[in-house]
């Protein structure tokens, strides 16, 4: 009840005006490459220290959760993601774009964003305080073994060749020890050069890595970037409201699993969209289609990155923990409204949290129509513009979008260096996922390894702490599930294909 | 199963398939030189790390021994000229950027992209068109990061004095 009177409060026409202008500026700096949610709830927030506590927490939930939906455009119209969080989103989307169907691809997006940002806030409004426990019992150790979980989605997408798939993660891995290391300080592979030094900045390299490959050859040919259609189909609201039926326990699992990720600090929406997307694969009765357009692999990973949005509030506003950064951001935000952190989250400290909670709920809910209205806009403009404007658009958004992350000019030569190589190593059968995948899970798997040495060495038991957690042995189970459950599946299947061949061979005369 | 069907599908020409494994083994072994450096906390993952890459390039040299490889015949084409020229028109932007502003940078990189990227004839309406489109869409992304998000971009040293 008190929660009504909070959400009707928060439906006064200037809050309800706030989460549009949020939300749709949200979208806007979420899809342009290189400005992350980050960068987006951190510039608008001294925005809202002069209004109204309530309208100033409305406006910091919509332009965070347009912000992270927003990254779904740029990932499925130009194969590159807005925001890391996107980067599973154009495993899939881009096929789908590819072949005439980036239309269904935003709206799918769309549902999915929805239908996760709402599992993700209800799990902040009813389970809070108990899974704000789970992130406490995670160490090292774990967040070791969570990256390594996240690197056995290599098998998934290293399409035709699994050993490049691994020689490809291995660049990523080696790429991200550039620079001073997590735990040590050594200084490693900068052959001298101050520029290294900070190590390669993820979202360069992701726009280097995606972006410019696609430019490349977007310049090569007069043909169109994308296959257009001739009949016009609108948004497909229909169709893409089909799909999500069909995959309604995938959404759900998704946006349990960026609601579940998201409570861990640290670990954020592009861990989240990655381990869904690997789950939906394995669960899929058709996995090899996964990568080649799949609608269910664009629902799975935008359900995961939109429920990060209420999971990360859990351990943000229950413990003080930011699970993201951007939560961080508004951590501050709700501490100059005079917000507190802890168990009186829902008794001293309501009136803020809850409408804060239906703010956000608030945001989601807008998040359909201007989301389905502003992908509409994004699509045709994408397959409407001339190539002669859309190569200098794109090439302009990318040095744009490089620089403005540390206003550095070498961060731009880098993403061309690696966008360079990305379009070789691709030209030659290795995809840019497992590179990327290496690139962001790199420092996790690193610095939760070397602590976890450091723990079991000095206690004597470095078996022990790596396989001895229940939490460790659990997702070590995970992690050689999501190996070997393909190559089990692909068995079955070849030798049930066999049985029946050989059934026909002996009933034909 | 016959000989050709076992043989593994290149992405590219044959002998290319070979030389990716042998740059990613000497990658690997840079890298595994470099970490003698390295303390011992921190030369461990990337030694790892190396040493997986290492095998699988071990492994997919042997693989493609032993099964054979297949050229791919069928690559997708298009015009290199033009390719090569796009990452040069980059490189020269970035590299320009510090010196001439990034607004005359930006402006001037803007139109090379565009004459690149244009394969039919130029008609003097279409010409006017583009570029004052793209006029339009540099000063716009130029007054979102400069002046609404106060992103820091370079004025240019030619112009500070």
């Amino acid at each position: 009840m008190e929660l009504l009177s909070y959400a009707l409060g928060a439906l006064s026409p200037v809050n309800l005006g706030l989460a549009l202008l949020g939300v749709a500026s949200g979208i806007v700096i979420g899809a342009l490459p290189g400005l992350s949610a980050t960068m987006a709830v951190a510039v608008l927030v001294p925005v809202t220290f002069g209004m109204a506590p309530e309208s100033a927490l409305i406006m910091l939930g919509a332009i965070y959760t347009g912000a992270i939906y927003g990254g779904s455009y740029s990932a499925i119209l130009v194969n590159t993601p807005g925001t890391p969080s996107a980067i599973a989103t154009t495993f899939d989307g881009f096929p789908m774009a590819k072949r005439g169907d980036g239309d269904l691809a935003v709206t799918l997006s769309t549902l999915a964003s929805v239908a996760g940002g709402l599992v993700g806030v209800l799990a902040l409004l009813t389970l809070a305080p108990l899974l704000a426990q789970v992130a406490l019992s995670f160490g090292p150790v774990e967040y070791f073994w969570l990256a390594i979980f996240g690197l056995t989605l290599i098998s998934a997408l290293s399409e035709g060749s699994t050993l490049k798939g691994f020689m490809g993660a291995g660049f990523g891995l080696l790429l991200s020890t550039i620079g001073v290391a997590v735990v040590g300080g050594d200084i490693r592979y900068t052959f001298g050069s101050q520029v290294l030094l900070g190590g390669i900045e993820t979202v360069s390299a992701l726009i280097g890595l995606y972006c410019i490959p696609v430019l490349i050859d977007l310049v090569a040919t007069p043909e169109a970037h994308l296959k257009v259609d001739e009949e016009r189909r609108g948004i497909r609201l229909r169709e893409g409201l089909g799909h999500a039926w069909l995959g309604k326990l995938n959404l759900l699992r998704s946006a349990s699993i960026g609601t579940v990720v998201a409570i861990l600090p640290g670990a954020g929406g592009s861990i989240a969209s990655l381990v869904s997307y690997s789950e939906a694969r394995r669960a899929a009765r058709d996995a090899s289609s996964f990568g080649k357009g799949n609608p269910q692999g664009v629902l799975a990973t935008e359900a995961a990155n939109n429920a990060t949005v209420g999971g990360g509030f859990i351990p943000t506003l229950v413990l003080g923990i930011p699970g993201t950064p951007p939560d961080a951001v508004i951590l501050g935000a709700l501490l100059v409204q005079g917000f507190r952190t802890g168990p009186e989250l829902f008794t001293t400290n309501a009136s803020i949290t809850y409408t804060f909670v239906a703010g956000l709920f608030l945001a989601t809910c807008l998040l359909l129509p201007l989301g389905l209205l502003i992908g509409r806009y994004a699509f045709k403009s994408i397959i409407t513009i001339p190539k002669a404007l859309l190569v200098p658009t794109i090439a302009f958004m990318t040095v744009i979008g490089t620089y403005a992350i540390r206003n550095s000019v070498s961060d731009v030569l880098i993403m061309l260096t690696l966008g360079v190589v990305g379009w070789l190593l691709n030209r030659y059968g290795f995809r840019p996922s497992p590179i990327v995948l290496g690139l962001i899970l790199g420092p996790i798997a690193e610095q939760g390894f070397v602590q976890g040495f450091l723990m079991g060495r000095a206690s004597g038991a470095i078996v022990t702490t790596f396989f001895g957690g229940p939490i460790s042995l659990t997702i070590i189970a995970l992690s050689v599930l999501s190996v070997f459950y393909p190559l089990l599946k692909e068995r079955r299947a070849r030798r049930r294909g066999h049985d029946n061949g050989s059934s026909h061979q002996e009933a034909s005369p | 199963m016959t000989d050709a069907n076992r043989k593994l599908q290149a992405a590219c020409s044959a002998r290319s398939e070979f030389l990716l494994p042998l740059l990613f083994i000497a990658l690997s072994g840079v890298c595994i030189w470099q970490a003698r450096d390295m303390s011992q906390l921190g030369a461990v993952f990337p030694t790892t790390i190396a040493l997986v890459t290492l095998v699988a390039a071990v492994m997919r040299i042997g693989q493609l021994a032993l099964r054979g490889v297949r050229s791919n015949v069928g690559r997708g084409r298009g015009s290199t000229p033009r390719r090569v020229l796009l990452v040069l028109a980059m490189a020269a932007w970035a590299l320009a950027m510090p010196w001439a502003g990034f607004l005359l940078a930006g402006l001037a990189s803007f139109v090379t992209l565009m004459l690149i990227a244009q394969h039919e004839p130029w008609t003097p309406r279409r010409l006017m068109g583009h570029l004052i489109t793209g006029g339009v869409l540099v000063g716009c992304f130029y007054g979102l990061f400069a002046l609404l998000l106060n992103v820091p971009l370079p004025v240019g040293r030619w112009w500070m004095g």
